[in-house]
């Protein structure tokens, strides 16, 4: 089957959308987790007839994990905003963990060492394209993380001189970005694949969409976000 | 036998530290020895480590996955139950892991009575398959020790001693008439029984007459 021009567009400006389609069965999985706690605790709470303070701060703890949970997915869900608006980076990187640990490969298999910024940085730039630019590095990790064991993911965030004033990189220890993924068959528990060519098409195109740049080596891609 | 029951030895596996710690607090019962790992790995060192009868686990973790804690469990001890549970919802993964060898799979979000009927159900199994080992053991030590014992001879009535006191010794104790005549009354009562034959009675009852 042959698509056309405008198909093939609708599908590449369209591909975060794909990506959330295709971590649903995680985002269930990951949702399940705190509805489980809270569903126990208020079992035995009910059956003892009291409740404690210890009790109480897991219930809350659990709640909140679920509210971060849904705020993530609705991030994700507001694909279609294009106006520019401030955007606290620490903040967007720790929400794209959390939504990608629906991947549920990243979310066990992968060893992961986060270095945010040192303080808190912010720039203004289209949010949704923004979210898949990051959520585009963090998938073609994954991707060559598939094959490898251990499986070590390293985010870096720096701010650094002109010409960007922020950088942000992703690293692996897998096989190199400029190669062909392949699926390894040990992994299929982990079955979600992603179009690995099609990203780094869409991380070319996006980040000069919004100014960012972008450099890609064998195990490690750097983003360049102006102030 | 003794009508004590045997402990349950459980191992539960569960990354999700709060859930893990609420099903020890739910699961605990007098007659069962819980303990907790929280991740893959832990659990297979914990099952290297010493023996357990029931497996519960949570499908997805670090380290290693459940599949592979329960490919472990079942090659350590064959006749471990296990219990998976998961928020992974997929129905291969299910049949996957009952073709394993999984006694059952339960769904999160569950409901605490739900595992504990789960759980209930597979001690009760452990329970049966442990008793029905232990009577197997049981009959076995007999059939081995009736090998081993001389046949018992007939015109040797050696349940009519105590143990202790070698026969001659014991009749040469029994001269009175009373004594003859309370063992006579033993001996019909034995008889009457259907625990002598009729010709161990009359032999036994000649010599008594004769020690008179």
């Amino acid at each position: 089957m042959n698509l056309t021009n405008d198909e093939c567009q609708y599908l590449f400006d369209n591909l975060p959308a794909q990506l959330t389609a295709m971590l649903i069965k995680g985002l269930v999985h990951n949702l399940n987790g705190p509805l489980q706690v809270i569903s126990m605790q208020t079992e035995l709470i009910d059956k003892i007839k009291s409740i404690n303070q210890q009790q109480i701060d897991n219930l809350q703890a659990n709640i909140t994990r679920l509210q971060q949970q849904i705020q993530c997915m609705a991030n994700h869900a507001d694909t279609n905003n294009t106006q520019d608006q401030p955007i606290i980076l620490n903040e967007m990187i720790e929400q794209e963990l959390t939504f990608w640990h629906a991947d549920l490969f990243f979310k066990h298999k992968v060893n992961k060492t986060i270095n945010l910024f040192q303080k808190q940085v912010f720039t203004i730039t289209q949010e949704a394209t923004a979210r898949g630019i990051m959520g585009s590095c963090i998938a073609l990790s994954i991707e060559s993380l598939r094959q490898k064991t251990p499986c070590n993911f390293v985010i870096d965030c720096s701010i650094t001189d002109n010409p960007a004033a922020y950088s942000i990189t992703f690293s692996q220890n897998g096989s190199p970005f400029t190669e062909e993924q392949k699926t390894n068959s040990a992994q299929q528990a982990y079955e979600t694949v992603y179009p690995a060519s099609l990203l780094k098409k869409y991380l070319a195109v996006k980040t000069a969409a919004i100014g960012w740049t972008l450099r890609m080596d064998a195990q490690k891609l750097s983003i360049g976000i102006p102030a | 036998m003794t009508d004590e029951r045997p402990s349950i030895r459980i191992l539960i596996a569960e990354d999700e530290k709060a859930t893990g710690d609420l099903l020890v607090n739910s699961l605990s019962q007098p007659e069962r020895r819980l303990q907790i790992v929280y991740n893959g790995l832990d659990a297979i060192a914990a099952l290297q480590s010493q023996p357990y009868d029931l497996l519960i686990t949570d499908l997805m973790m670090p380290g290693a996955d459940g599949m592979e804690v329960m490919k472990k469990a079942k090659e350590l001890y064959p006749e471990i139950m296990i219990i998976i549970m998961t928020g992974y919802a997929s129905l291969d993964t299910a049949i996957e892991a009952i073709h394993g060898g999984a006694y059952d799979y339960i769904r999160k979000p569950f409901r605490l009575d739900e595992l504990e009927i789960c759980v209930q159900n597979a001690c009760e199994r452990i329970l049966m398959l442990k008793e029905n080992q232990a009577l197997l053991k049981r009959i076995e030590e007999l059939d081995r020790l009736k090998q081993t014992e001389p046949p018992v001879q007939p015109s040797q009535p050696i349940f009519l001693y105590p143990s202790d006191i070698p026969p001659s010794a014991y009749y040469a104790q029994t001269q009175s008439g009373n004594d003859a005549l309370t063992h006579l009354e033993r001996l019909s009562s034995l008889y009457e029984k259907g625990l002598i034959s009729l010709d161990e009675f009359n032999i036994m009852k000649q010599k008594l007459f004769a020690k008179i």
